[in-house]
Protein backbone atom coordinates (compact mmCIF):
# COMPACT_ATOMS: atom_id res chain seq x y z
CA UNK A 1 0.00 0.00 0.00
CA UNK A 2 1.31 3.40 -0.95
CA UNK A 3 2.25 5.75 1.86
CA UNK A 4 3.33 9.36 1.64
CA UNK A 5 5.11 10.76 4.67
CA UNK A 6 5.88 14.38 5.41
CA UNK A 7 8.76 14.53 7.82
CA UNK A 8 9.19 17.94 9.50
CA UNK A 9 8.60 19.62 6.20
CA UNK A 10 9.55 23.30 6.15
CA UNK A 11 9.65 25.84 3.38
CA UNK A 12 11.09 29.27 3.91
CA UNK A 13 11.05 32.16 1.43
CA UNK A 14 13.54 34.82 2.56
CA UNK A 15 11.91 36.06 5.79
CA UNK A 16 8.63 34.23 5.49
CA UNK A 17 7.96 30.69 6.71
CA UNK A 18 5.40 29.26 4.30
CA UNK A 19 5.35 25.79 5.84
CA UNK A 20 6.57 25.09 9.32
CA UNK A 21 7.71 21.66 10.51
CA UNK A 22 4.73 19.77 9.14
CA UNK A 23 4.74 16.03 9.80
CA UNK A 24 1.97 13.71 8.74
CA UNK A 25 1.20 10.59 6.71
CA UNK A 26 -1.11 9.92 3.82
CA UNK A 27 -2.38 6.50 2.91
CA UNK A 28 -5.22 5.38 0.70
CA UNK A 29 -8.24 7.71 0.86
CA UNK A 30 -9.40 11.27 0.29
CA UNK A 31 -7.78 14.05 2.30
CA UNK A 32 -9.15 17.56 2.46
CA UNK A 33 -6.59 20.26 3.12
CA UNK A 34 -8.36 23.29 4.56
CA UNK A 35 -6.95 26.67 5.28
CA UNK A 36 -7.34 30.35 4.58
CA UNK A 37 -5.45 32.13 1.82
CA UNK A 38 -1.76 32.16 2.63
CA UNK A 39 -2.00 29.24 5.06
CA UNK A 40 0.55 27.21 3.13
CA UNK A 41 -1.74 24.76 1.33
CA UNK A 42 -0.34 25.40 -2.14
CA UNK A 43 3.22 25.30 -0.84
CA UNK A 44 2.56 21.95 0.80
CA UNK A 45 1.06 20.53 -2.39
CA UNK A 46 3.97 21.80 -4.46
CA UNK A 47 6.38 20.14 -2.09
CA UNK A 48 4.40 16.90 -2.37
CA UNK A 49 4.57 17.16 -6.15
CA UNK A 50 8.33 17.74 -6.16
CA UNK A 51 7.87 21.17 -7.71
CA UNK A 52 9.62 22.96 -4.86
CA UNK A 53 12.67 22.03 -2.82
CA UNK A 54 12.00 21.96 0.91
CA UNK A 55 14.16 24.14 3.17
CA UNK A 56 14.12 21.45 5.85
CA UNK A 57 12.63 17.99 6.15
CA UNK A 58 11.50 15.80 3.31
CA UNK A 59 8.67 14.01 1.59
CA UNK A 60 8.93 10.23 1.57
CA UNK A 61 7.10 7.78 -0.63
CA UNK A 62 7.10 4.35 1.02
CA UNK A 63 10.13 5.43 3.01
CA UNK A 64 12.17 6.76 0.07
CA UNK A 65 12.70 10.51 -0.45
CA UNK A 66 10.81 11.59 -3.53
CA UNK A 67 13.81 13.60 -4.72
CA UNK A 68 15.67 10.34 -5.06
CA UNK A 69 12.80 8.62 -6.87
CA UNK A 70 12.55 11.40 -9.44
CA UNK A 71 10.62 10.34 -12.55
CA UNK A 72 9.45 7.10 -10.95
CA UNK A 73 7.60 9.09 -8.28
CA UNK A 74 6.19 11.51 -10.82
CA UNK A 75 4.76 8.55 -12.76
CA UNK A 76 2.50 7.89 -9.78
CA UNK A 77 1.38 11.49 -9.64
CA UNK A 78 -1.55 13.35 -11.08
CA UNK A 79 -1.62 17.07 -10.34
CA UNK A 80 -4.08 19.84 -10.97
CA UNK A 81 -2.54 23.19 -10.01
CA UNK A 82 -4.53 26.15 -8.82
CA UNK A 83 -3.26 28.17 -11.76
CA UNK A 84 -3.93 25.63 -14.47
CA UNK A 85 -1.96 26.35 -17.61
CA UNK A 86 -2.74 25.33 -21.16
CA UNK A 87 -1.77 26.21 -24.70
CA UNK A 88 -4.80 28.06 -26.08
CA UNK A 89 -4.16 27.12 -29.69
CA UNK A 90 -4.27 23.42 -28.83
CA UNK A 91 -7.51 21.48 -29.02
CA UNK A 92 -8.38 19.49 -25.90
CA UNK A 93 -7.53 16.30 -27.75
CA UNK A 94 -4.09 17.52 -28.82
CA UNK A 95 -3.45 18.91 -25.35
CA UNK A 96 -4.26 15.61 -23.66
CA UNK A 97 -2.12 13.70 -26.16
CA UNK A 98 0.71 16.12 -25.46
CA UNK A 99 0.35 15.56 -21.72
CA UNK A 100 0.16 11.79 -22.28
CA UNK A 101 3.44 11.93 -24.20
CA UNK A 102 5.11 13.88 -21.39
CA UNK A 103 3.79 11.37 -18.88
CA UNK A 104 5.54 8.62 -20.88
CA UNK A 105 2.40 6.67 -21.67
CA UNK A 106 2.79 4.05 -24.42
CA UNK A 107 1.14 5.31 -27.63
CA UNK A 108 -1.80 2.89 -27.67
CA UNK A 109 -2.42 3.35 -23.92
CA UNK A 110 -2.25 7.11 -24.43
CA UNK A 111 -4.96 7.00 -27.09
CA UNK A 112 -7.20 4.83 -24.93
CA UNK A 113 -6.67 6.86 -21.77
CA UNK A 114 -7.28 10.16 -23.56
CA UNK A 115 -10.59 8.84 -24.84
CA UNK A 116 -11.49 7.48 -21.42
CA UNK A 117 -10.67 10.71 -19.58
CA UNK A 118 -12.58 12.80 -22.10
CA UNK A 119 -15.66 10.67 -21.48
CA UNK A 120 -15.17 10.61 -17.71
CA UNK A 121 -14.99 14.39 -17.46
CA UNK A 122 -17.89 15.03 -19.81
CA UNK A 123 -15.84 16.62 -22.58
CA UNK A 124 -17.01 14.24 -25.27
CA UNK A 125 -18.08 16.24 -28.28
CA UNK A 126 -15.98 19.26 -27.26
CA UNK A 127 -12.55 17.66 -27.53
CA UNK A 128 -11.80 19.02 -31.00
CA UNK A 129 -12.50 22.62 -30.05
CA UNK A 130 -9.64 24.94 -29.26
CA UNK A 131 -9.09 25.30 -25.53
CA UNK A 132 -9.34 29.08 -25.79
CA UNK A 133 -13.07 28.66 -26.49
CA UNK A 134 -13.67 26.70 -23.28
CA UNK A 135 -15.66 28.03 -20.33
CA UNK A 136 -14.24 28.00 -16.80
CA UNK A 137 -16.01 24.77 -15.95
CA UNK A 138 -14.78 23.04 -19.08
CA UNK A 139 -11.23 24.16 -18.36
CA UNK A 140 -11.38 22.67 -14.92
CA UNK A 141 -12.71 19.43 -16.34
CA UNK A 142 -9.85 19.43 -18.81
CA UNK A 143 -7.52 19.93 -15.88
CA UNK A 144 -9.03 16.94 -14.10
CA UNK A 145 -8.77 14.89 -17.31
CA UNK A 146 -5.04 15.57 -17.70
CA UNK A 147 -4.44 14.71 -14.05
CA UNK A 148 -6.08 11.31 -14.54
CA UNK A 149 -4.35 10.32 -17.78
CA UNK A 150 -1.64 8.20 -16.19
CA UNK A 151 -4.10 6.54 -13.77
CA UNK A 152 -2.23 8.12 -10.85
CA UNK A 153 -1.89 6.45 -7.49
CA UNK A 154 -1.46 9.91 -5.94
CA UNK A 155 -3.89 12.58 -7.06
CA UNK A 156 -3.26 16.11 -5.87
CA UNK A 157 -5.61 18.96 -6.67
CA UNK A 158 -5.21 22.56 -5.63
CA UNK A 159 -8.49 24.46 -5.38
CA UNK A 160 -10.06 22.21 -8.00
CA UNK A 161 -13.52 23.71 -7.86
CA UNK A 162 -12.66 27.40 -7.84
CA UNK A 163 -14.86 29.22 -10.28
CA UNK A 164 -17.23 26.32 -10.77
CA UNK A 165 -20.99 26.52 -10.41
CA UNK A 166 -22.80 24.14 -8.01
CA UNK A 167 -23.63 21.65 -10.74
CA UNK A 168 -19.96 21.43 -11.78
CA UNK A 169 -18.95 21.11 -8.15
CA UNK A 170 -21.25 18.17 -7.66
CA UNK A 171 -19.99 16.54 -10.85
CA UNK A 172 -16.43 17.02 -9.64
CA UNK A 173 -17.22 15.51 -6.21
CA UNK A 174 -18.76 12.50 -7.88
CA UNK A 175 -15.71 11.98 -10.06
CA UNK A 176 -13.41 12.15 -7.06
CA UNK A 177 -15.57 9.77 -5.04
CA UNK A 178 -15.52 7.25 -7.85
CA UNK A 179 -11.72 7.44 -7.97
CA UNK A 180 -10.96 7.28 -4.27
CA UNK A 181 -10.45 3.54 -4.07
CA UNK A 182 -6.74 2.46 -4.01
CA UNK A 183 -5.51 6.01 -4.32
CA UNK A 184 -4.24 8.84 -2.21
CA UNK A 185 -6.29 11.90 -3.12
CA UNK A 186 -5.38 15.25 -1.58
CA UNK A 187 -7.66 18.19 -2.24
CA UNK A 188 -6.78 21.66 -1.12
CA UNK A 189 -9.59 24.14 -0.79
CA UNK A 190 -11.02 26.90 1.28
CA UNK A 191 -14.53 25.87 0.29
CA UNK A 192 -15.61 23.54 3.06
CA UNK A 193 -18.47 21.87 1.25
CA UNK A 194 -16.08 20.58 -1.43
CA UNK A 195 -14.53 18.16 1.03
CA UNK A 196 -17.08 17.80 3.78
CA UNK A 197 -18.94 14.97 2.11
CA UNK A 198 -16.14 13.07 0.43
CA UNK A 199 -13.04 13.48 2.58
CA UNK A 200 -11.95 10.63 4.80
CA UNK A 201 -9.70 12.98 6.73
CA UNK A 202 -9.41 16.72 7.09
CA UNK A 203 -6.17 18.61 7.65
CA UNK A 204 -6.31 22.17 8.89
CA UNK A 205 -3.41 24.37 7.96
CA UNK A 206 -2.83 27.82 9.41
CA UNK A 207 0.20 30.05 9.05
CA UNK A 208 2.18 27.12 7.70
CA UNK A 209 1.39 24.85 10.63
CA UNK A 210 -0.77 21.76 10.73
CA UNK A 211 -3.17 22.49 13.56
CA UNK A 212 -5.68 19.69 13.22
CA UNK A 213 -5.97 16.35 11.52
CA UNK A 214 -8.80 13.84 11.72
CA UNK A 215 -12.09 12.72 10.28
CA UNK A 216 -14.81 15.32 9.78
CA UNK A 217 -16.46 14.12 12.99
CA UNK A 218 -13.24 14.22 15.01
CA UNK A 219 -12.36 17.68 13.76
CA UNK A 220 -15.87 19.00 14.34
CA UNK A 221 -15.77 17.52 17.85
CA UNK A 222 -12.97 19.99 18.68
CA UNK A 223 -15.42 22.86 18.53
CA UNK A 224 -18.25 21.11 20.34
CA UNK A 225 -19.67 23.49 22.89
CA UNK A 226 -18.46 26.49 20.90
CA UNK A 227 -21.23 26.77 18.33
CA UNK A 228 -24.37 28.67 19.31
CA UNK A 229 -27.67 29.56 17.73
CA UNK A 230 -30.10 32.23 18.78
CA UNK A 231 -33.02 34.29 17.51
CA UNK A 232 -32.41 38.04 17.93
CA UNK A 233 -33.57 41.33 16.53
CA UNK A 234 -31.73 42.72 13.50
CA UNK A 235 -30.04 45.37 15.68
CA UNK A 236 -28.85 42.73 18.13
CA UNK A 237 -27.67 40.59 15.23
CA UNK A 238 -25.56 43.42 13.98
CA UNK A 239 -24.10 43.92 17.44
CA UNK A 240 -23.29 40.24 17.75
CA UNK A 241 -21.70 40.29 14.31
CA UNK A 242 -19.26 42.92 15.49
CA UNK A 243 -18.29 41.02 18.59
CA UNK A 244 -18.31 37.37 17.49
CA UNK A 245 -17.64 35.16 14.47
CA UNK A 246 -20.99 34.69 12.78
CA UNK A 247 -21.32 31.47 10.77
CA UNK A 248 -24.79 32.20 9.40
CA UNK A 249 -27.51 34.83 9.46
CA UNK A 250 -31.05 34.09 8.40
CA UNK A 251 -34.01 36.46 8.41
CA UNK A 252 -37.16 34.87 9.80
CA UNK A 253 -40.33 36.90 10.14
CA UNK A 254 -38.68 40.06 11.38
CA UNK A 255 -36.17 38.30 13.59
CA UNK A 256 -32.75 36.99 12.72
CA UNK A 257 -31.49 33.49 13.39
CA UNK A 258 -27.81 33.80 14.14
CA UNK A 259 -25.26 31.01 14.29
CA UNK A 260 -22.16 32.03 16.22
CA UNK A 261 -18.81 30.37 16.82
CA UNK A 262 -17.38 31.41 20.15
CA UNK A 263 -15.69 29.94 23.22
CA UNK A 264 -18.23 31.66 25.45
CA UNK A 265 -22.00 31.79 25.22
CA UNK A 266 -22.69 35.05 23.35
CA UNK A 267 -26.06 35.82 24.96
CA UNK A 268 -28.00 34.00 27.68
CA UNK A 269 -30.72 32.75 25.32
CA UNK A 270 -28.25 31.22 22.87
CA UNK A 271 -28.47 27.44 22.50
CA UNK A 272 -25.61 25.09 21.78
CA UNK A 273 -25.69 23.78 18.22
CA UNK A 274 -24.14 20.72 16.60
CA UNK A 275 -20.88 21.83 15.02
CA UNK A 276 -20.25 21.43 11.32
CA UNK A 277 -17.03 21.62 9.39
CA UNK A 278 -17.75 25.17 8.38
CA UNK A 279 -17.91 26.13 12.05
CA UNK A 280 -14.50 24.54 12.56
CA UNK A 281 -13.14 26.58 9.66
CA UNK A 282 -14.53 29.76 11.10
CA UNK A 283 -13.29 28.95 14.58
CA UNK A 284 -9.71 28.44 13.46
CA UNK A 285 -9.47 30.86 10.56
CA UNK A 286 -11.58 33.83 11.45
CA UNK A 287 -9.11 36.70 11.34
CA UNK A 288 -11.18 39.44 12.97
CA UNK A 289 -9.76 41.86 15.54
CA UNK A 290 -7.61 41.28 18.61
CA UNK A 291 -10.65 40.75 20.86
CA UNK A 292 -11.57 37.66 18.93
CA UNK A 293 -8.00 36.40 18.79
CA UNK A 294 -7.90 36.62 22.55
CA UNK A 295 -11.09 34.60 22.69
CA UNK A 296 -9.27 31.86 20.82
CA UNK A 297 -6.03 32.02 22.72
CA UNK A 298 -2.40 32.74 21.86
CA UNK A 299 -1.00 34.42 18.80
CA UNK A 300 -1.47 31.82 16.09
CA UNK A 301 1.56 33.11 14.12
CA UNK A 302 4.02 32.38 16.86
CA UNK A 303 6.22 29.48 15.86
CA UNK A 304 5.85 26.47 18.15
CA UNK A 305 8.08 23.44 18.41
CA UNK A 306 6.68 19.90 18.56
CA UNK A 307 3.05 20.90 18.23
CA UNK A 308 0.70 18.03 18.96
CA UNK A 309 -1.61 18.17 16.00
CA UNK A 310 -4.38 16.39 17.82
CA UNK A 311 -4.82 19.40 20.11
CA UNK A 312 -6.13 22.74 19.17
CA UNK A 313 -2.91 24.71 18.72
CA UNK A 314 -3.97 28.08 20.00
CA UNK B 1 26.23 -58.38 -23.87
CA UNK B 2 23.00 -60.09 -24.40
CA UNK B 3 22.38 -60.23 -20.71
CA UNK B 4 22.40 -56.37 -20.54
CA UNK B 5 19.93 -56.21 -23.35
CA UNK B 6 17.67 -58.70 -21.64
CA UNK B 7 17.77 -56.86 -18.32
CA UNK B 8 16.82 -53.47 -19.75
CA UNK B 9 13.18 -54.12 -20.59
CA UNK B 10 12.80 -55.89 -17.23
CA UNK B 11 14.33 -52.96 -15.38
CA UNK B 12 12.16 -50.57 -17.28
CA UNK B 13 9.01 -52.46 -16.32
CA UNK B 14 10.05 -52.59 -12.67
CA UNK B 15 10.93 -48.99 -12.73
CA UNK B 16 7.61 -47.98 -14.21
CA UNK B 17 5.73 -50.09 -11.70
CA UNK B 18 7.61 -48.52 -8.84
CA UNK B 19 6.88 -44.99 -9.99
CA UNK B 20 4.02 -43.38 -8.15
CA UNK B 21 1.55 -41.90 -10.46
CA UNK B 22 1.34 -38.23 -9.60
CA UNK B 23 -2.15 -36.93 -9.85
CA UNK B 24 -2.63 -33.18 -10.15
CA UNK B 25 -4.79 -31.78 -7.37
CA UNK B 26 -7.04 -29.24 -9.12
CA UNK B 27 -7.66 -27.21 -5.93
CA UNK B 28 -3.99 -26.88 -5.17
CA UNK B 29 -3.32 -26.02 -8.77
CA UNK B 30 -5.96 -23.30 -8.78
CA UNK B 31 -4.65 -21.87 -5.52
CA UNK B 32 -1.08 -21.81 -6.86
CA UNK B 33 -2.23 -20.18 -10.10
CA UNK B 34 -4.21 -17.55 -8.18
CA UNK B 35 -1.10 -16.68 -6.15
CA UNK B 36 0.95 -16.41 -9.30
CA UNK B 37 -1.66 -14.17 -10.91
CA UNK B 38 -1.76 -11.92 -7.83
CA UNK B 39 2.03 -11.63 -7.83
CA UNK B 40 2.08 -10.89 -11.54
CA UNK B 41 -0.57 -8.22 -11.08
CA UNK B 42 1.52 -6.55 -8.39
CA UNK B 43 4.45 -6.28 -10.74
CA UNK B 44 4.48 -2.87 -12.30
CA UNK B 45 5.85 -2.78 -15.79
CA UNK B 46 6.84 0.72 -16.69
CA UNK B 47 7.06 1.87 -20.23
CA UNK B 48 10.39 3.58 -20.82
CA UNK B 49 10.37 5.72 -23.94
CA UNK B 50 13.71 5.91 -25.71
CA UNK B 51 15.46 9.17 -26.52
CA UNK B 52 14.42 9.14 -30.21
CA UNK B 53 10.80 8.72 -29.19
CA UNK B 54 11.05 11.53 -26.65
CA UNK B 55 12.68 13.82 -29.22
CA UNK B 56 10.04 12.94 -31.80
CA UNK B 57 7.37 13.78 -29.24
CA UNK B 58 8.96 17.14 -28.51
CA UNK B 59 9.15 17.93 -32.22
CA UNK B 60 5.57 16.86 -32.78
CA UNK B 61 4.21 19.29 -30.24
CA UNK B 62 6.21 22.39 -31.10
CA UNK B 63 3.90 25.21 -31.96
CA UNK B 64 2.92 25.90 -35.54
CA UNK B 65 4.20 29.42 -35.00
CA UNK B 66 7.71 28.12 -34.45
CA UNK B 67 7.78 26.20 -37.73
CA UNK B 68 6.23 29.06 -39.68
CA UNK B 69 8.67 31.59 -38.26
CA UNK B 70 11.63 29.32 -38.77
CA UNK B 71 10.58 28.60 -42.33
CA UNK B 72 9.98 32.28 -43.04
CA UNK B 73 13.38 33.19 -41.60
CA UNK B 74 15.06 30.55 -43.73
CA UNK B 75 13.25 31.72 -46.86
CA UNK B 76 14.12 35.36 -46.23
CA UNK B 77 17.73 34.45 -45.49
CA UNK B 78 18.05 32.44 -48.70
CA UNK B 79 16.48 35.21 -50.75
CA UNK B 80 18.54 38.03 -49.21
CA UNK B 81 21.88 36.22 -49.32
CA UNK B 82 21.25 35.06 -52.88
CA UNK B 83 20.48 38.62 -53.94
CA UNK B 84 23.51 39.99 -52.08
CA UNK B 85 25.85 37.44 -53.62
CA UNK B 86 24.68 38.49 -57.04
CA UNK B 87 24.43 42.23 -56.57
CA UNK B 88 26.49 43.38 -53.61
CA UNK B 89 29.92 44.67 -54.54
CA UNK B 90 31.28 44.83 -51.04
CA UNK B 91 32.00 41.67 -49.03
CA UNK B 92 31.34 43.63 -45.86
CA UNK B 93 27.72 44.07 -46.86
CA UNK B 94 27.42 40.28 -47.16
CA UNK B 95 29.10 39.93 -43.81
CA UNK B 96 26.73 42.43 -42.19
CA UNK B 97 23.73 40.60 -43.59
CA UNK B 98 25.11 37.23 -42.51
CA UNK B 99 25.79 38.55 -38.99
CA UNK B 100 22.26 39.94 -38.77
CA UNK B 101 20.75 36.59 -39.69
CA UNK B 102 23.07 34.77 -37.29
CA UNK B 103 21.97 37.10 -34.49
CA UNK B 104 18.30 36.60 -35.31
CA UNK B 105 18.56 32.85 -35.79
CA UNK B 106 17.92 31.82 -32.20
CA UNK B 107 14.93 34.00 -31.35
CA UNK B 108 12.30 31.50 -32.51
CA UNK B 109 13.88 28.78 -30.37
CA UNK B 110 14.01 31.04 -27.33
CA UNK B 111 10.38 32.03 -27.75
CA UNK B 112 9.45 28.38 -27.95
CA UNK B 113 11.57 27.69 -24.88
CA UNK B 114 9.71 30.37 -22.98
CA UNK B 115 6.33 29.17 -24.14
CA UNK B 116 5.75 27.06 -21.02
CA UNK B 117 6.33 30.10 -18.86
CA UNK B 118 4.19 32.32 -21.04
CA UNK B 119 1.19 30.01 -20.69
CA UNK B 120 1.59 29.01 -17.03
CA UNK B 121 2.47 25.45 -17.98
CA UNK B 122 5.77 25.13 -16.10
CA UNK B 123 4.25 24.19 -12.76
CA UNK B 124 2.24 21.39 -14.35
CA UNK B 125 5.03 20.21 -16.65
CA UNK B 126 7.38 19.89 -13.68
CA UNK B 127 5.20 17.06 -12.35
CA UNK B 128 5.47 14.83 -15.42
CA UNK B 129 7.82 11.95 -16.02
CA UNK B 130 10.06 14.36 -17.90
CA UNK B 131 10.35 17.36 -15.65
CA UNK B 132 11.00 20.94 -16.72
CA UNK B 133 14.75 20.67 -16.39
CA UNK B 134 14.83 17.64 -18.70
CA UNK B 135 12.38 19.20 -21.15
CA UNK B 136 14.34 22.44 -21.30
CA UNK B 137 17.55 20.50 -21.91
CA UNK B 138 15.93 18.41 -24.68
CA UNK B 139 14.41 21.43 -26.35
CA UNK B 140 17.68 23.34 -26.19
CA UNK B 141 19.42 20.43 -27.90
CA UNK B 142 16.71 20.34 -30.59
CA UNK B 143 16.80 24.07 -31.21
CA UNK B 144 20.60 24.12 -31.15
CA UNK B 145 20.57 21.46 -33.85
CA UNK B 146 18.17 23.44 -35.98
CA UNK B 147 20.11 26.64 -35.43
CA UNK B 148 23.34 24.91 -36.41
CA UNK B 149 21.72 23.72 -39.63
CA UNK B 150 20.56 27.25 -40.25
CA UNK B 151 24.05 28.60 -39.56
CA UNK B 152 25.60 26.01 -41.86
CA UNK B 153 23.41 27.14 -44.76
CA UNK B 154 24.12 30.76 -43.85
CA UNK B 155 27.87 30.16 -43.76
CA UNK B 156 27.81 28.48 -47.18
CA UNK B 157 25.79 31.32 -48.71
CA UNK B 158 27.88 34.06 -47.06
CA UNK B 159 31.09 32.45 -48.26
CA UNK B 160 29.92 32.72 -51.82
CA UNK B 161 29.92 36.49 -51.53
CA UNK B 162 33.20 36.82 -49.60
CA UNK B 163 36.79 35.68 -49.72
CA UNK B 164 37.17 34.30 -46.23
CA UNK B 165 37.82 30.67 -45.43
CA UNK B 166 34.97 28.61 -44.05
CA UNK B 167 36.57 28.30 -40.60
CA UNK B 168 37.14 32.04 -40.32
CA UNK B 169 33.61 32.72 -41.53
CA UNK B 170 32.14 30.33 -38.95
CA UNK B 171 33.86 32.28 -36.18
CA UNK B 172 32.58 35.61 -37.55
CA UNK B 173 29.03 34.23 -37.63
CA UNK B 174 29.16 32.35 -34.33
CA UNK B 175 30.11 35.49 -32.37
CA UNK B 176 26.86 37.40 -33.11
CA UNK B 177 24.97 34.11 -32.70
CA UNK B 178 26.43 33.54 -29.22
CA UNK B 179 26.09 37.20 -28.24
CA UNK B 180 22.43 37.30 -29.19
CA UNK B 181 21.79 34.11 -27.20
CA UNK B 182 23.36 35.67 -24.12
CA UNK B 183 20.84 38.49 -24.49
CA UNK B 184 17.96 36.05 -25.11
CA UNK B 185 18.75 33.93 -22.07
CA UNK B 186 19.01 37.07 -19.95
CA UNK B 187 15.47 38.10 -20.86
CA UNK B 188 13.98 34.60 -20.96
CA UNK B 189 12.74 34.64 -17.38
CA UNK B 190 12.37 38.38 -17.03
CA UNK B 191 8.66 38.33 -17.67
CA UNK B 192 6.62 35.17 -17.24
CA UNK B 193 3.60 35.92 -19.36
CA UNK B 194 2.69 36.42 -23.01
CA UNK B 195 4.34 39.84 -23.07
CA UNK B 196 7.63 37.95 -22.91
CA UNK B 197 7.46 37.43 -26.68
CA UNK B 198 7.57 41.15 -27.31
CA UNK B 199 10.53 41.57 -25.02
CA UNK B 200 12.35 38.69 -26.71
CA UNK B 201 11.59 40.10 -30.16
CA UNK B 202 12.84 43.50 -29.03
CA UNK B 203 16.00 41.86 -27.75
CA UNK B 204 16.39 40.12 -31.11
CA UNK B 205 16.12 43.38 -33.04
CA UNK B 206 18.64 45.02 -30.74
CA UNK B 207 21.01 42.07 -31.21
CA UNK B 208 20.65 42.32 -34.99
CA UNK B 209 21.53 46.02 -34.98
CA UNK B 210 24.57 45.48 -32.76
CA UNK B 211 25.74 42.49 -34.80
CA UNK B 212 25.94 44.60 -37.94
CA UNK B 213 28.23 47.19 -36.35
CA UNK B 214 31.57 45.36 -36.76
CA UNK B 215 30.90 45.33 -40.50
CA UNK B 216 31.33 49.10 -40.47
CA UNK B 217 34.96 48.63 -39.46
CA UNK B 218 37.04 47.12 -42.28
CA UNK B 219 39.84 46.07 -39.91
CA UNK B 220 37.49 44.00 -37.82
CA UNK B 221 37.49 41.23 -40.39
CA UNK B 222 41.19 41.06 -41.16
CA UNK B 223 42.88 37.69 -40.69
CA UNK B 224 44.97 39.19 -37.90
CA UNK B 225 41.75 39.76 -35.95
CA UNK B 226 40.75 36.09 -35.98
CA UNK B 227 42.44 35.31 -32.62
CA UNK B 228 40.52 38.21 -31.07
CA UNK B 229 37.26 36.93 -32.49
CA UNK B 230 38.11 33.45 -31.28
CA UNK B 231 38.84 34.74 -27.79
CA UNK B 232 35.56 36.67 -27.73
CA UNK B 233 33.70 33.58 -28.94
CA UNK B 234 35.22 31.39 -26.22
CA UNK B 235 34.27 33.95 -23.52
CA UNK B 236 30.76 34.20 -24.88
CA UNK B 237 30.35 30.45 -24.98
CA UNK B 238 31.52 30.28 -21.37
CA UNK B 239 28.96 32.92 -20.35
CA UNK B 240 26.29 31.06 -22.29
CA UNK B 241 27.22 27.82 -20.55
CA UNK B 242 26.89 29.50 -17.15
CA UNK B 243 23.51 30.97 -18.12
CA UNK B 244 22.18 27.61 -19.24
CA UNK B 245 23.46 25.92 -16.11
CA UNK B 246 21.84 28.58 -13.91
CA UNK B 247 18.56 28.26 -15.78
CA UNK B 248 18.49 24.50 -15.32
CA UNK B 249 19.40 24.82 -11.64
CA UNK B 250 16.62 27.34 -11.12
CA UNK B 251 14.22 24.99 -12.87
CA UNK B 252 15.24 22.16 -10.54
CA UNK B 253 14.76 24.30 -7.42
CA UNK B 254 11.27 25.32 -8.39
CA UNK B 255 11.09 29.02 -7.72
CA UNK B 256 11.39 29.69 -11.45
CA UNK B 257 8.26 27.67 -12.09
CA UNK B 258 5.75 29.05 -9.67
CA UNK B 259 3.87 32.23 -10.10
CA UNK B 260 2.99 32.89 -6.50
Amino acid sequence: MLELTLDRLTKRYHNKIALDQVSTEFTQGVYGLLGANGAGKTTMLRLLCDILDPTEGEVLCNGTPIRRLGGEYRRLLGYLPQDFGYYPDFTALRYLRYIAALKALPPQTARDKVEECICLTGLKGEEKQKIRTYSGGMLRRLGVAQALLNDPRILIMDEPTSGLDPRERIRFRNIISSLSRDRIIILSTHIVSDVEYIADEILLLRAGQLIQKGTVTEVAEQVKGRVWECMVSPAEAEELGQKYAVANLKNLAGMVKVRIVSDEKPIPQAEEAEPALEDVYLYYFDQAGPQKRQTYGENPYERKENVDVSDRAL
Amino acid sequence: MKRGRNIEPWLKKEWIAEQKIYRIDPDKKEKAMAEIRAEAKEQVLWYQPGLPEIMAGQLQYLSAGYWILQGALLAVMLAVMYWMNRNAEDAMACMAAGSAFAAFAGVTGIQELGRSMAYHMTELEQTFYLNIKQMLALRMILFAGMDLLFLTVLAILTRQGTDWGIGELCIYLLVPFAASHIVYFSVLTLVKNRRARYIQTGAAILSVVISMMPAMVQEAYRTASVPVWTGILVCMLAVLGIQIRTLLQKAAKGELLCWN
